[in-house]
């Protein structure tokens, strides 16, 4: 939510004009405005929500479309559009913490690689390799069996899987700089190490590892929303998109509203999000070959 | 590989020098190859296993929960699941029966896990070749489609397939359960079906549940990977040529586009081994996934740790094969790795 605030600036500080403004295509803007919209019902859900998320009301269960309930009512006699207007909170909160701190192990470890090599890179690259060989949601199985159904072992899981999805990405990225002119410049110099990282190093990744950060908050969210469906992360009554899809016995008495709904929330918040990554990406890619 | 080497270092001609070594190189890269596999397997062996054995709650305190047993007991189920070895021991013990396909007796059911998984796993391979196919089949035939029919065809496709790579396998499944299996009532809701046609049936509406993203990323990059292709020189030279327009498709567009296609469909077929986890719930078709949920569920640990290394074990496997696929169809990658290794 608030990362969106936090992805402006290092992007528009990079970009090889200088003063150059945050460019983005059509596609892109509506894109952040989607996601800035789903964020905003997260952040205000007690302001709009016309419903306690929880209230029952079991003489209602079923309940179509009406004025009083928008998109009609679960199988409890709860109102599905409360829910969905809550369950944005779990369902994007989640996989931002996931992308936030597989972000903040991965960088400084594709930092580490990328710049010393040879032994560091070496073995930082061979365990990328084995958290690779796990799929996020097999690990997040594991941790639910070691400590429980919960949102936080399917979140650290999950944040420890997606880190060689960034470091690999950020270490060849450090490997493109490493060798530019002004990095050996700077050494020759005798710039500390860290001052070089923080300066020269970050600010160059900076561009693509917000890219493959977006990107993979889009996986993220499927992740989480996959583990929530399945009973494994968001426990108890508190509403949340992949839960709202696991309405099973709904479905078969042919009441499949919320899980549509909750269903169609997901589609166009990961679509938003990974167009977003994309275009990212691709620019990034478009600048480096103009430079 | 073998008859390379032999035939590399049989001939008496003018490289002697080169073909020799270069033979042995790539003899060294594949063993190098294999030797990475065999250390990531066995390190996701141990990754697996210690989860476990270091979680909370012991396999004793699942079975007996909070009542009262006679220490003797206790003692007898320390013993049967080797709770009072050293970890190291118990982890080899663990490999060594694994090996001979021996994974323990499961917690909850009291029955070797090897019997449980046999059947469950035959419902998942089905599931995910099943789905594999459907994903080849229309995703590299959308793809094409869309390559060499620019215009109408090409936008509906790159719509359909843009709305398709959004949503997630559960999701679909979801939607095709409620839609054809509720509402319309053409498929089965839930189960796996008995007999083969059955089976096939029962197991159509997860397979396409599976095919629907895979298929459409597959698409994407088939479609991408041709356009490349068709505006190449080489395409220019061989139409210039008088070939036939089959010919230069097959041979020279469709040829080429394979190593990306191969690509992506091989992450989609390693995708799918997650992928039936959550269709096999959805579904109640009684493959791994359903187990390794109940099991987790149960706290049934030699459950839990067999299917998850027979996963992760199948999930490293399909990479590496797609690895050495994709060496064999370009030859570039082949001599490249030899020099370079």
């Amino acid at each position: 939510m608030n990362a969106l605030a936090l992805r402006r600036r290092p992007l528009a500080a990079t970009s090889d004009g200088g003063a150059a403004p945050l460019r983005l295509g059509t596609g892109a803007k509506v894109a952040l405005a989607v996601v800035a919209l789903l964020a905003l019902v997260a952040l205000l859900a007690p302001v709009i929500a016309p419903y306690d998320p929880d209230k029952q009301d079991l003489l209602n269960i079923h309940a179509g479309p009406s004025a009083d309930h928008l998109l009609g009512t679960d199988q409890l006699g709860r109102d599905i559009l409360s829910r969905l207007i809550w369950g944005a909170r779990p369902s994007l909160a989640g996989p931002l913490v996931v992308v936030l701190a597989a972000t903040a192990v991965g960088v400084p470890l594709a930092l580490a690689a990328g710049w010393w090599g040879g032994a560091v890179d070496t073995v930082v690259g061979r365990a990328l390799d084995l958290l690779f060989a796990f799929p996020g949601i097999l690990l997040a199985v594991l941790a639910v069996a070691m400590f429980g159904s919960g949102m936080v072992p399917c979140v650290i899981a999950l944040a420890i899987a997606f880190v060689p999805l960034i470091a690999r990405v950020t270490r060849s990225a450090v490997l493109g700089v490493r060798g530019a002119p002004y990095i050996a410049a700077a050494e020759v110099v005798g710039v500390p190490t860290a001052r070089i990282w923080l300066r020269h190093l970050l600010p160059n990744v900076a561009p693509i590892v917000i890219a493959q950060a977006t990107v993979a908050f889009g996986y993220a969210l499927i992740d989480l929303a996959v583990l929530s469906f399945l009973g494994f992360g968001v426990q108890g009554t508190t509403p949340d998109w992949g839960m709202m899809v696991n309405a099973q016995q709904s479905i078969v008495q042919g009441h499949p509203d919320q899980a549509v709904w909750a269903g169609v929330l997901i589609v166009v918040a990961v679509s938003a999000v990974s167009y977003l990554g994309t275009h990212l990406t691709d620019r990034h890619h478009r600048d480096g070959r103009d430079a | 590989m073998t008859v390379n080497v032999e035939r590399n270092l049989s001939p008496p001609g003018v490289d002697l020098g080169r073909f020799p070594s270069r033979g042995r190189a790539r003899a060294l890269a594949l063993a190098r190859h294999l030797g990475g596999l065999v250390a990531l397997l066995l390190a996701s062996s141990v990754v697996v296993f210690l989860s476990l054995q270091l979680a909370p709650g012991s396999p004793e305190s699942v079975l007996f929960g909070q009542q009262q047993v006679p220490d003797a007991v206790r003692e007898a189920v320390r013993a049967r699941y080797h709770l009072d070895d050293p970890v190291p021991l118990q982890y080899l013990n663990w490999l060594a029966g694994v090996l001979q396909g021996d994974f323990g007796v499961s917690i909850a059911y009291q029955q070797p896990v090897s019997t449980r998984i046999g059947d469950a796993a035959a419902t998942t391979v089905l599931l995910a070749g099943y789905a594999l196919v459907l994903i080849l089949l229309v995703g590299v035939g959308l793809g094409a489609l869309a390559a060499l029919r620019p215009g109408r065809v090409d936008g509906l496709v790159t719509l359909l397939t843009g709305v398709a790579v959004a949503t997630p396998t559960f999701v679909a499944a979801t939607l095709l359960l409620s839609y054809f299996a509720v509402e319309l009532g053409w498929f089965p809701v839930y189960g796996p079906g008995t007999g083969l046609l059955d089976r096939l049936w029962h197991l159509t509406l997860p397979a396409v549940a599976l095919t629907i993203w895979a298929a459409s990323f597959v698409a994407r990059v088939t479609r991408a990977a041709m356009r490349e292709q068709l505006a190449g020189e080489h395409v220019e030279t061989a139409r210039a040529r008088g070939l036939a327009e089959r010919h230069v498709i097959r041979r020279h567009v469709f040829r080429n586009a394979l190593v990306p296609i191969t690509t992506v469909a091989g992450l989609q077929a390693a995708g799918l081994i997650v992928g039936t986890v959550v269709v096999d719930q959805i579904f109640q078709l009684g493959g791994l996934g359903q187990l390794l949920v109940t099991a987790v569920n149960q706290s049934d640990f030699p459950m839990v740790q067999a299917i998850c290394l027979l996963l992760v074990c199948a999930f490293v496997l399909v990479n590496t094969g797609v690895d050495l696929l994709y060496r064999v169809l370009d030859p570039r990658l082949r001599a490249a790795a030899g020099a370079r290794r």
